[in-house]
């Protein structure tokens, strides 16, 4: 069985280590809903199939993935290829079933898990165009995941600040929310919302726009982006945003010599030796 | 001209993918674009603004337009209101109904609280003392508005929900 090439078996690991961290984040909340609460008490849907909401179909998609841990271990060609397949077809398919539809994780674990497809698919190459074709592929899935974004907010709910308003600092319970609800006057706290929704939509503007730009502003300008957002929505947003991360974090290490070690681990993974 | 476009990374990755048959990466690049032009459309289509409120409510078309616009990223896109009522909502005015018990504000697919998750005991229980819970959720997308009325019964133990009105 043929290895991965060293950098791109790197970033193979990187993309799918952050893929699973985020697929996986909110394993609590999904572990007691899809896997207890689902069949103890059944909920039918008048407008789908039932295909589309039996709840052993969401549990199941939900487990899958669990397996694609192996190809950390033993990144070769065959068992990436295969964990990459894996992971498009649960993402797929949880973004379709009403269990799990809702959830933006599996969205953004939809368009990674088609560019680690793409990644395990030509993971034997090392020329130049490999690296200028993973990085350009992962720029567009930014764009296109944040164009979503920037575009249903074109709205005057968002332009005027209402929406943040009333979803984060007139409801939330979490930091900093409660504090500026204590100690800023309502008509304040209206103004630092409308700021708050301007720089949030100027923020996805850029990054909707950055794949024309170069690889290395997409790389800080997103990485600086999803730890914000963290930080001023809630921690429960790193199951969306972990594989995005992850992606550009591993497109980049495409264009760096390996180091020794990672190199070793590639070469020692498993029981079958670099060709 | 050529390379002006050429300074873009995006236009020269694309050459390079042309030029060496790439066709994975042509094939992503082609779904990257068909999902940009859809994303780009929504402010000068009220078809597909109506066709995206209703996947957020839950009450697609169809089932092909709900796999297919499914994969469309939508987070925080446009506006949602909820209203949770022991009686059914008056749609004119929701928050004036009788039996209002809860409204909010959403990020992103209302539809999604008729799946209860995590408090579908407590739910069953009140729906078993009333016979019946209601919701309307409402999204609206530059003056475009949509409403849907749910009612949630319990039927052989098992929970159901329908669309109590006609969309609009």
């Amino acid at each position: 069985m043929k290895a991965l090439a060293p950098r791109a078996a790197l970033a193979f690991r990187v993309a799918t280590f952050a893929w699973l961290v985020g697929w996986y984040w909110k394993a609590a909340f999904f572990g007691s809903y899809l896997f207890v609460e689902t069949f103890a008490i059944p909920l039918r849907d008048e407008a789908f199939p039932a295909w589309i909401q039996a709840p052993a179909l969401s549990a199941a998609t939900y487990a899958l993935p669990a397996i694609v841990t192996v190809s950390l271990f033993v990144p070769r060609v065959t068992i990436a290829r295969a964990a990459s397949v894996v992971m498009v077809g649960s993402a797929l398919f949880a973004s379709i079933h009403i269990d799990t539809a809702a959830d933006a994780t599996f969205t953004t674990s939809l368009w990674v898990g088609l560019w680690i497809a793409w990644l395990a698919w030509n993971g034997e190459r090392t020329d130049e165009a490999f690296e200028v074709t993973a990085k350009a592929l992962a720029q567009g899935v930014v764009g296109v995941l944040f164009l979503g974004a920037l575009v249903g907010k074109m709205t005057p709910e968002y332009a005027s600040g209402e929406a943040f308003y009333q979803l984060y600092f007139a409801s939330r319970d979490e930091a900093p929310y409660p504090l500026l609800r204590a100690s800023i006057a309502e008509r304040d706290l209206r103004e630092v919302a409308t700021w708050f929704s301007r720089i949030a939509i100027a923020v996805e503007a850029v990054l909707a726009a950055s794949p024309l730009a170069p690889f290395r502003f997409t790389l800080i300008a997103g990485c600086i982006a999803l730890v914000a957002m963290v930080l001023v929505s809630t921690f429960y947003l790193v199951s969306v945003l972990a594989s995005i991360a992850g992606l550009l974090v591993a497109a980049h290490l495409l264009g760096r010599t390996p180091s020794a070690r990672a190199s070793l681990s590639v070469l020692f993974a498993g029981p079958w030796r670099r060709r | 001209m050529r390379s002006l476009f050429d300074a873009f990374p995006l236009v020269r990755a694309l050459r390079v993918a042309r030029s060496r048959g790439d066709r994975g990466a042509l094939s992503l690049f082609a779904l990257l674009g068909l999902v940009a032009l859809v994303i780009l459309s929504e402010p000068l289509s009220p078809s597909l603004v109506a066709e995206l409120m209703r996947v957020h409510h839950f009450t697609p078309s169809s089932m092909s337009r709900w796999i297919g616009l499914q994969i469309v990223p939508k987070p925080y896109a446009f506006s949602h209101h909820l209203w949770f009522a022991s009686t059914p909502l008056n749609e004119a005015d929701p928050s004036a109904t009788e039996g209002l018990l809860e409204q909010y504000t959403l990020n992103h697919y209302p539809g999604r609280v008729t799946r209860f998750e995590t408090v579908r005991a407590p739910i069953r229980d009140e729906v078993t003392e009333l016979g019946a819970m209601h919701l309307l959720a409402r999204s609206s997308y530059r003056g475009q508005t949509l409403s849907t009325a749910y009612a949630v019964r319990l039927v052989d133990g098992a929970l159901v929900v329908s669309r109590e009105s006609p969309l609009k």
